[in-house]
């Protein structure tokens, strides 16, 4: 039994004390390189990347007016809108998303030479009628891409916002809302004048001006 | 407004219905122990296990099949309708050129140095021009006599400072011009709109460098001195005033603005 272990006890005592110093040096010396190692490889990443902000452009002034547009009632709407093309692999298609804002009021530009008509403490005012502001109500930059498959081209989307546009008109721009308008509009008017010291207050619309 | 009830929901439900279900059966055995007369530290054990397999089925981990949330696409249509008065008084057009570059970049950190290679073919640019509307207004909303201050024949009208909102943007997808290398895709629909939301908001950031508030005030005053006028006032006794509504954001404006004033500059 004792046979092995003096086998063992042999070998160490012929192993001389350099080769014990060599193989110390060694085992420091792997410890140090493997800890370097894991030191410097811990933060390792690799990774593709990709660029998704706009560069720094200049923004030009086309034009600046000088414009009298009273608005009484504001429609914010948006629409989903889509149109597929048929195809004989599949059907492409395209979804998106407007967002616009119908904004209904007078332009005080059309209002008739003496339009206010003043006696005493009482006043009269003939309003030009209720009408859409401004054609451009739908804010492009803001749709969003909601489902694309396929290719599509700047005249499909185009297509998309002639539809979304037509459809924001015919929802918004109803009989109702420019009553409402008009409504809104005389209260204001009204509250005004008497604001300013007039007793009696008569609003009026031009209705013989054509309305769009 | 529309409340979608989906796939999920319902099932959760069902699932919450599972786990209370064990509980009336044990509370009815238990009571019926009490009855046929059990050791006390028996029952005493069996209201532990019942306390004990509730809380267990609560926190069961079993994983209910993954459910697709269903959104009906079809009625997503929201109106919003708003009474107001603003006096729009001055309007810009506004033209800007949208751009974008993109090179797909090999990046990352080795031995704890940091590379950053620009990968061959795989460049994409695109342009987007794209046109906007924005409008300066004054609120009415709220006018009344706290407004107006007469003094014998002269009056002055006390108006809140103009805001400006942009009211219309139109993008020309026509003439957009895209640029994509051999190895890449087309940009998406996606991220062009991604882009014309980001060209967008980089107008709205330029808005106080383009002196449209100041634009604005001359034209309400040049808007309302005429009605003034037809309301019998003379031009020259005809003042009118804006006042700045001050916000926490104008504090520091203001702190910044008297210490520059007063010489004591950082």
């Amino acid at each position: 039994m004792e046979k092995p272990n003096n086998n063992f006890k042999f070998l160490i005592d012929r192993i001389s004390k350099t080769v014990w110093m060599i193989l110390s040096v060694i085992l420091i010396f792997g410890i140090i390189a493997a800890t370097a190692v894991i030191y410097f490889n811990k933060d390792n990443s690799i990774g593709i990347t990709e660029n998704d902000k706009i560069s720094i452009t200049p923004t030009q002034i086309r034009s600046i007016e000088n414009i009298g547009e009273w608005e009484f009632l504001s429609v914010s709407d948006e629409e989903l809108v889509d149109t597929v093309r048929r195809g004989f692999f599949g059907d492409d298609e395209l979804v998106r998303i407007y967002y616009g804002t119908l904004r209904l009021g007078i332009n005080l530009h059309e209002a008739k030479p003496g339009w206010i008509k003043t006696e005493g403490d009482s006043i009269s005012v003939l309003l030009p009628p209720i009408k859409l502001l401004d054609d451009d109500f739908i804010d492009e930059a803001r749709t969003r891409s909601f489902y694309e498959s396929g290719d599509w081209a700047g005249k499909d989307r185009d297509a998309l916002y002639r539809r979304a546009y037509k459809i924001m008109k015919a929802r918004c721009l109803n009989e109702q809302n420019v009553n409402s308008a008009q409504d809104n509009a005389c209260k204001q008017f009204y509250t005004m004048m008497r604001s300013m010291g007039f007793e009696n207050v008569r609003i009026r619309f031009d209705m013989s001006q054509t309305q769009k | 407004m529309f409340i979608l009830l989906t796939c999920k929901d319902t099932e959760s439900l069902i699932k919450n219905e599972k786990k209370v279900s064990i509980l009336p059966f044990l509370t009815y055995f238990y009571y019926l122990c009490k009855d046929i007369n059990i050791h006390i530290k028996m029952r005493k054990y069996l209201l532990l296990i019942i306390i004990v397999t509730v809380y267990l089925s609560s926190c069961s981990d079993k994983k209910t099949k993954p459910v697709t949330d269903y959104i009906d696409t079809v009625p997503m249509m929201i109106m919003q309708i708003q009474k107001c008065s603003r006096l729009y008084t001055a309007e810009y057009r506004i033209h800007k050129i949208v751009t974008h570059d993109d090179q797909k970049k090999l990046t990352g950190s080795f031995l704890k140095h940091k590379f950053d290679i620009s990968l061959p073919m795989s460049k994409r640019k695109v342009a987007i021009p794209m046109d906007a509307t924005l409008k300066a207004y004054i609120d009415f909303d709220g006018f009344s006599e706290s407004n107006i201050k007469r003094r014998g024949s002269k009056i002055e009208i006390i108006l809140p400072d103009p805001k400006v909102m942009l009211t219309s943007s139109r993008i020309n997808n026509e003439e957009i011009k895209q640029y994509v290398a051999l190895t890449r895709s087309n940009f998406s629909d996606e991220e062009l709109t991604n882009f014309e939301r980001q060209g967008r908001q980089a107008i709205i950031n330029e808005i106080p460098d383009m002196g449209i508030i100041d634009m604005a005030r001359e034209n309400a005053a040049a808007t309302l001195i005429p009605i003034l006028a037809q309301m019998g006032y003379q031009e020259k006794d005809v003042t009118i005033t804006f006042r700045k509504e001050f916000s926490i954001r104008d504090l520091s404006t203001i702190f910044d603005k008297s210490t520059i004033e007063n010489g004591k500059a950082k």
